[in-house]
């Protein structure tokens, strides 16, 4: 089965019929007139008679005051600058896996292709509605990038990118011995050295010490959170044996009140983190694993538009 | 304690295999560390509390099977179940008197000691102990085995023991006394007046009259013929015969007949004279023998035994017959002239006093001090108990009021008579049972309390010292005649035992709260959904 995920199809086709004159509610567009014209960006690049096709809402009235005839301005589009897609390909997402998919009865992905799924649809969706793409796999360094200008990407293309980045089979991402770790400022300073483009979807854990949300080079940062939950609690002793994917250093704990509040408490901190980045003008959506990611694909879709 | 570490080991095998379950059966789970907090500190700070967190139900068991071990090593019987063969439990020699009666080699004290050096010639001196009448301490003790014996062994022996113990009446109950509460010792005796429990006992046969005897001065043997076993002789009467009017001492005998020989404590050498024969004369009587003496003293009576055997020695106190007496008040003196032995004079053993004539100083050191109260009615106070309660004896119900100064330790006696009583002919009766029931007793069985015992003629005849005189003490009945079993005796569990229960039940509950706590739910009450 294909990495990108099976509504992607239908919320491509659901945005392009989306009316220009009926902004999403809820979204920035439907409330700042700043945003009612052509265009995202603040070039200018023509004046034009209203035509019955134009948005009414696009008429420069102070133009009509001083001719008495409608006009409308058109500005440079913004969506040549493109969108940078980063996924999070290191071993600490290796188990997260999204909702399962109608194909149910056996695993939809193997190892690690959950959390690129994610990264895969996001890039195929906004390849499909014209955005210039630049997809960017990274673990401990950046491992691939498929730089797209406009026009779709295929299937098969985002496939076989991810399934190249993640090496055949599983054993991939070997760093000198040790599985991959995760360093997402070198990811972004990589991509931020390819692109001109000001906004970055980060699809990741965020599980990065080194790396505070605040860093990114980025103007408009889009932060799609993989989550997992704790360890579910055991119904006698409860006795865990935890090998972390990335170091493979084993930790043998018990998973009693003390460490599930600690486990709670350090992601209640990471999560702070990613708030305080998205009052800052960012975006940020948690998803949990086993989730469907269909609304995430349409809220950044509309946050990316709005 | 040696058997402490293969004790522990035992109780620890349980958990060690739970430990090493839960470590085998621990989930297995691929997860990052970086959100398992502080669980991911490094060093002893978060190894050690982490180490308590996944072990602590470990430790809390393993340290309930170490207090199980050291309940367990007090509570296990010395001998008991599976451990003869490791540790060999107490033996201890009953030395009361009967194990000594009988012929030399065919002494119950002569069978324990070759079952000892049979069954145990390796463990000579180990866990060895005699159980002996303590002379100095006036008990019952247990002695090493190396202190009495040293290197004796048989009839050498037994010499020792003869010649310095007390054979005396023992109180098996000191057996408790023996390391780990004497459960589980073997105690070699003759015969048992009890049943043993929590030790065995080893009897290896009485050597005298069986048992079956009824009463007392008339004496009924029963059981087996005159003429077999060792000599027994044990005292029916002794004093001044008032129907006789001499002094005299009368026996029961049983077994072999004994060579009587009769001997008077000189209390200034503090030796046993020999009468001479015109002294005393021996009467035969249904059950025994009757000696007439010349007149009171301390006396010791000999029942040699013909085969060469220990016979019977009993020393008894043949007391005055005439008691100096004091009244005081009309009535008192009358009932003093009823009885003409009671004679007026200088320390007096009997005071017989009327109610409100006051103290008396020569209450002091009395035998007895009656107070006699006529009441005018008969619904008058009552002093006396009801005899249906006393068993028909005059006893005080309660001290009349007024009796400060009497003198220490002097039994005091309140009678209260009315009219009826009065005119009863059989009132000097009571009066009488009183003075007779006071009169000093020929010997005892048991040394008084706190009483010096002194040696008299060898170390098997005791004397106790008393403000009353010497007053000899004898073994009991039992070490003559073989007693009769009843009751038993209980070697208790060890003293710490209800500890040890609450150290185990501190230690449970002390689990219990880690584990709430640990599980998230409040020490105390119900948590919600439970």
């Amino acid at each position: 089965m294909s990495l990108v995920h099976p509504s992607a199809a239908a919320i491509v086709k659901a945005f392009q019929h989306r009316s220009a004159r009926r902004p999403p509610q809820g979204g920035r567009a439907g409330r700042d007139p700043m945003f009612r014209r052509q265009g995202g960006a603040f070039d200018l690049r023509n004046i034009r008679e209203y035509d019955l096709s134009d948005d009414p809402r696009r008429i420069d009235w102070r133009l009509e005051a001083r001719s008495g005839r409608l006009y409308v301005k058109e500005y440079q589009e913004d969506e040549r600058d493109g969108v940078v897609v980063l996924a999070d390909l290191s071993s600490s997402l290796e188990s997260w896996i999204p909702a399962p998919t109608e194909e149910e009865g056996s695993p939809p992905f193997a190892e690690g292709e959950g959390a690129a799924s994610i990264a895969a649809s996001v890039a195929w969706i906004l390849a499909a509605l014209g955005e210039p793409v630049l997809l960017l796999a990274f673990a401990a360094r950046p491992l691939k990038a498929l730089e797209r200008g406009r026009g779709a990407i295929g299937r098969g293309e985002l496939d076989a990118f991810f399934s190249s980045a993640l090496g055949s089979g599983g054993a991939q991402l070997m760093e000198g011995g040790r599985r991959a770790a995760t360093d997402i400022g070198g990811a972004l300073r990589a991509a931020r050295k390819r692109s001109r483009s000001k906004r970055a979807i980060l699809v990741s854990d965020f599980l990065d010490p080194s790396w505070k949300p605040r860093q990114t080079p980025f103007a408009r940062p889009f932060f799609i959170q993989l989550s997992s939950a704790p360890p579910a609690p055991a119904a006698s002793r409860a006795e865990l044996l935890v090998t972390d994917p990335e170091s493979g250093a084993r930790l043998r704990l018990p998973w009693d009140r003390v460490a599930e509040g600690r486990y709670r408490a350090a992601q209640a901190a990471l999560d702070e983190s990613l708030e305080e980045a998205r009052l800052r003008g960012a975006f940020h959506r948690r998803l949990e694993r086993g989730e469907d990611p269909a609304p995430l694909f349409w809220d950044l879709l509309e946050a990316i538009h709005a | 304690m040696p058997e402490l570490p293969a004790l522990l080991a035992l109780l620890l095998l349980p958990v060690a295999l739970l430990l090493l379950m839960t470590r085998n059966l621990a989930r297995r789970i691929r997860h990052p560390h970086d959100l398992l907090g502080l669980e991911t500190r490094r060093g002893a700070a978060a190894l050690l509390p982490r180490l308590f967190r996944l072990h602590y139900d470990l430790l809390f068991d393993a340290a309930l099977a170490l207090v199980v071990a050291l309940a367990l090593l007090e509570a296990l019987p010395e001998g008991g179940p599976g451990r003869e063969d490791r540790a060999p439990r107490a033996l201890v020699v009953d030395c009361s008197r009967s194990m000594f009666a009988g012929v030399p080699g065919g002494r119950p004290i002569d069978r324990a000691l070759a079952r000892l050096k049979e069954d145990r010639p390796a463990e000579a001196g180990s866990g060895r102990w005699f159980l002996a009448f303590d002379a100095a301490a006036g008990r019952t003790r247990l002695f090493p085995w190396r202190k009495l014996a040293g290197d004796l062994e048989g009839e050498a022996l037994v010499t020792r023991l003869e010649g310095e113990l007390s054979l005396l009446d023992l109180d098996y109950s000191f057996l408790a006394e023996l390391p780990g509460g004497g459960r589980g010792a073997l105690l070699l005796t003759d015969s048992l007046r009890f049943d043993p429990v929590g030790f065995a006992a080893l009897e290896l046969g009485f050597e005298g009259p069986r048992r079956g005897m009824a009463g007392a001065g008339g004496a009924a043997l029963e059981g087996q013929p005159q003429g077999e076993g060792a000599p027994a002789a044990w005292p029916g009467a002794a004093g001044w015969d008032r129907n006789a009017g001499r002094y005299s001492a009368s026996f029961v005998e049983g077994g072999r007949r004994g060579i009587l020989t009769p001997r008077i404590f000189d209390k200034a050498s503090a030796s046993w004279l020999p009468l001479p024969a015109t002294g005393y004369t021996v009467e035969e009587t249904a059950g025994g023998r009757q000696v007439v003496l010349a007149g009171p003293g301390t006396y010791l009576f000999d029942f040699a035994d013909p085969l060469g055997g220990l016979g019977p020695s009993l020393a008894l106190r043949i007391g005055e017959a005439k008691r100096s007496v004091a009244a005081e008040g009309p009535f008192s003196k009358l009932m003093q002239r009823v009885f003409p032995l009671l004679e007026e004079g200088p320390r007096p053993r009997v005071v017989l006093l009327d109610y409100g004539s006051g103290p008396l100083a020569e209450t002091r050191g009395a035998d007895v001090t009656i107070m006699t109260r006529l009441a005018a009615t008969e619904a008058a106070e009552n002093l006396v108990c009801d005899p249906a309660l006393s068993g028909g004896r005059p006893l005080a119900a309660s001290p009349p009021p007024g009796m400060a100064g009497l003198g220490p330790r002097t039994p005091l006696l309140g009678l209260s008579w009315g009219p009826a009583a009065l005119a009863n002919p059989d009132l000097p009766l009571v009066y009488d049972a009183v003075l007779l029931a006071s009169l000093p007793p020929a010997f005892a069985t048991l040394p008084p309390p706190g009483e010096k015992l002194v040696q008299a003629a060898g170390a098997a005849l005791r004397l106790a010292e008393t403000d009353k005189g010497l007053l000899p003490l004898l073994p009991s009945i039992g070490e003559f005649w073989e007693p009769a079993r009843e009751g038993r005796l209980v070697l208790g569990p060890p003293r710490h035992r209800p500890t040890w229960a609450g150290l185990a039940a501190l230690i449970l509950a002390l689990k219990y709260l880690v584990w709430r706590r640990l599980s998230g739910k409040p020490l105390f009450g119900r948590a919600e959904g439970e």
